[in-house]
């Protein structure tokens, strides 16, 4: 098949899965705290709603550069399924998150601002380990682009288990998981209210949160990767760290962003950089 | 320093998540009050002999008695609930119901001017007590 | 370099209240913090000009919702001290149960609250699902679940019957072994030490310095519980104020946590010691009016609270004024703030327990 036509697909039906993913997110985590939780769909819903609400525009300049955000991180996903080189992909992705830092950054208010000088922390924290995953898959597979992985014969996830175990605890950060949800939390109980997110309201609110969906399908198409001989158990292997996630994001408190950054360096470097390291060493 | 890895929230987390939970889904699933619980004010028309205390007595002013007229209302609103007025009734006319009045959504006003489910009025109707009282002042 | 000042509150999610904390940032450290209060004011105090003195007692109860029980107590135990009311001996111990359970159902409260402002919603559902096990307890026994309105000068108003006291303390000692479990989550995660342990320390003098009460001040080894004085039925009782040393707020947190557990230990010994039987007096009406003052000090949940009463003999006081000890923790919060992380600003306000209801009246 076309790759263009994988990549239409994936804009069009990664949200559906994003929101699905956080419907059931939202059930676990309630029955995880014996609350009955909300519906299935009720992500949609909320959505919806935000949709038909006004939208307060602290700054003009908010709108289009969440727009940005929010179509810069549906473009890296449709780049990333519809086989453009792996590590440009890399590039689109941290270039996506950037636009929210920046939307946030442009509003007056102190809770956003400093939410989005935490944001950048945690980008810095985090982005420099996709670079190196994707780089690893790419040298291990000898490949450039997702549907070479896929179709070729070298097995990544059993070559590179210290790369993957690292991606188990960096994707805490981009799922916006406690502890590591010092930017913004899906609660909006903390110091900085509702962090980076606190000044936007209405469909701006819906476009970080469709974002935020995207980005869920991106990080489960980037577990697939891992297990290039088998989509179905890529997927399965993505629910089984989804679901770690969770029950972690109700096991812990939130952590200090000092603690983020140093531990997530830390993990990068020795697991996924050992990892690495040690592909080389053997060869 | 503990050991990171070990989180004792998790065995627990992991039990809820099988086990029933523990809250109620609310306006589909009500749990009755207890015996004794305090909600309501509810007055027998038929003993009371107008002697005013509950109303003298009603921290929040919430009743008001005319004897001449033998009117006797509260308005729940602005009831608390302390269940003063049941205590001190000589006729035992008064007495607290366990299930408060719920919420009204809709404005619409009584057959004697009373909001609705809030306010609550005994007594002769007004255009009645209005008539009774000009007749009386007539003979 | 560029100072942020963040306006924290009055409406922020971590506090439950009202209270404004100007905080000036340096980076993400701050580097001084300019309180104000007066959010919350309803003039409580000045209502006895309206309202006769055998009703103010709903009015104490008011203001707050989490001490309401001790509140109302304070202030009857004040007008029987003006007015020479001999207090029935079971309304006493009664007094005493009500007043210990209300003690855990704050300390639960406020450790839902705080777990809640470090970030660990689970914990937070666990501790008010154990709330709620307590509310129900002062729903059938007093008929209200958060105002009481069952002390009146004199005593109380309604008894419990002895068999439903025996129920209340097994269902309590239940209670508190599943609290255990709680506990030890408080006490043993990794993710709560990384944040509360070391941060907000306050030594033994400063807690003196900036006169602190109530589990600040034991969290920081300082010795201080009204109940020591023995009054209204303490003397009867055998307890150990709960101290600890470290100051910081995983001190603060634990000593609350022992307390419960010591809370429960009260009413299991009231429930043993107090005069059994059905139909004993429980109210001493007062006569006339109040002529006189007084002074009245409770061990409330959040620490010592203060009760001036002044009566001229006609139906309404002269003068009511309560000294919550909120107010008296907002200069060691306020110590405690300078020079922390941002990150740790609520793990500070909230471990002094700020009640700005009762603060501000």
């Amino acid at each position: 098949m076309n790759p263009i036509v994988y990549a239409v697909l994936f804009v069009l039906l990664a949200p559906v899965f994003g929101g699905l993913l956080a419907g059931i997110d939202r059930i676990a985590s309630a029955r995880m705290q014996s609350r009955v939780g909300p519906p299935l769909l009720q992500p949609f819903y909320d959505l919806g709603k935000l949709l038909q609400k006004d939208a307060r525009q602290v700054n003009p300049l908010v709108e289009p550069l969440l727009l940005g955000h929010v179509g810069f991180m549906a473009a890296t996903g449709a780049m990333l399924v519809g086989g453009v080189d792996l590590i440009f992909v890399a590039f689109v992705f941290a270039l996506a998150a950037l636009f929210l830092v920046l939307a946030a950054g442009t509003v007056n208010s102190p809770y956003s601002f400093t939410g989005a000088e935490r944001e950048l922390v945690v980008l810095l924290a985090a982005e420099p380990f996709f670079i190196l995953m994707l780089a690893a898959i790419c040298k291990v597979t000898d490949a450039s682009s997702y549907q070479g992985v896929l179709s070729s014969a070298v097995m990544v996830a059993p070559k590179l288990p210290g790369v993957l175990l690292a991606f188990t605890f960096v994707a805490t950060i981009k799922l916006r998981k406690s502890p590591f949800d010092i930017s913004t939390s899906h609660h909006a109980h903390q110091e900085l209210v509702s962090g980076l997110t606190s000044d936007m309201s209405g469909r701006l609110l819906a476009y970080v949160e469709m974002a935020h969906w995207y980005e869920s399908a991106i990080l489960a198409s980037f577990v697939i990767l891992f297990f290039n001989w088998s989509v179905p158990l890529g997927l399965l292997a993505f629910a089984v760290i989804y679901a770690a996630e969770v029950l972690v994001d109700n096991s812990t408190s939130r952590a200090k962003w000092q603690l983020v950054l140093r531990s997530t360096w830390a993990v990068t470097l020795l697991l996924a950089g050992g990892n690495v390291l040690a592909l080389f060493l053997l060869k | 320093m503990a050991n990171p890895l070990r989180l004792p929230m998790v065995p627990r987390a992991l039990r809820n998540l099988v086990s029933r939970p523990a809250t109620r889904r609310y306006p589909y699933e009500i749990r009755p009050r207890f015996e004794g619980a305090r909600g309501t004010i509810e007055f027998d028309v038929e003993t009371c002999n107008y002697c005013m205390l509950c109303m003298r007595r009603c921290p929040a002013a919430a009743i008001t008695v005319v004897r001449e007229d033998r009117i006797w209302s509260i308005e729940h609103l602005t009831c608390i609930g302390c269940n003063v007025c049941v205590e001190v009734c000589n006729k035992n006319s008064l007495s607290m119901a366990k299930e408060s009045k719920p919420v009204h959504t809709h404005a619409e006003v009584g057959p004697q001017g009373q909001r609705p489910g809030h306010e609550e009025w005994h007594g002769p109707d007004p255009a009645i007590a209005a008539a009774a009282k000009a007749a009386a002042a007539a003979t | 370099m560029k100072r942020t000042i963040i306006p924290f509150g009055p409406q922020h999610p971590v506090l439950p209240e009202p209270l404004v904390l100007d905080l000036i940032l340096e980076d993400e450290r701050v580097v001084d913090a300019v309180p104000t209060i007066g959010y919350i004011h309803r003039g409580l105090e000045m209502m006895v000009e309206r309202v006769e003195y055998t009703e103010m007692g709903f009015v104490a109860e008011r203001i707050c919702g989490i001490c309401s029980f001790m509140h109302g107590m304070g202030y009857c135990v004040s007008l029987e001290a003006i007015m020479n009311v001999e207090v029935p001996e079971r309304a006493r111990w009664l007094r005493i149960i009500w007043a210990e359970i209300s003690r855990v159902q704050s300390h639960l409260l406020w450790l839902g609250l705080g777990a809640d402002a470090f970030g660990f919603e689970n914990l937070f559902m666990h501790c008010w699902r154990m709330r709620e096990e307590i509310l129900d307890i002062f729903e059938k026994t007093t008929g209200g679940r958060i105002i009481h309105s069952v002390n009146r000068i004199g005593g109380v108003k309604r008894d419990v019957s002895d068999a439903e006291l025996a129920a209340i303390v097994v269902k309590l000692e239940e209670l508190g072994k599943a609290f255990e479990k709680t506990a030890n989550v408080f006490g043993k995660d990794p993710s709560i030490r990384h944040r509360l342990s070391g941060v907000g320390v306050l030594s033994a003098d400063d807690a003196r310095a900036v006169d602190a009460v109530g589990p600040m001040a034991r969290a920081s080894g300082v010795v201080m519980d009204t109940r020591l004085s023995g009054t209204y039925g303490y003397d009867q009782v055998d307890f150990e104020p709960v101290t600890e040393t470290a100051g910081d707020c995983l001190a603060r947190v634990v000593v609350r946590m022992r307390e419960v557990q010591q809370s429960i230990g009260l009413v299991r010994q009231a429930v043993e010691k107090m005069p059994k039987g059905e139909g004993m007096p429980l109210e001493n009406k007062p006569r006339g009016n109040p002529v006189g003052e007084t002074y009245t000090r409770l061990e409330q949940p959040r620490g010592e609270v203060l009760y001036y009463v002044k009566a001229n003999g006609t139906k309404n006081l002269e003068r009511f004024r309560a000294r919550t000890p909120t107010f008296a923790n907002i200069p060691a919060m306020i110590k405690l703030v300078r020079g922390c992380d941002l990150a740790d600003v609520p793990n500070i306000i909230l471990t002094i327990d700020p009640c700005i209801s009762c603060t501000e009246r």
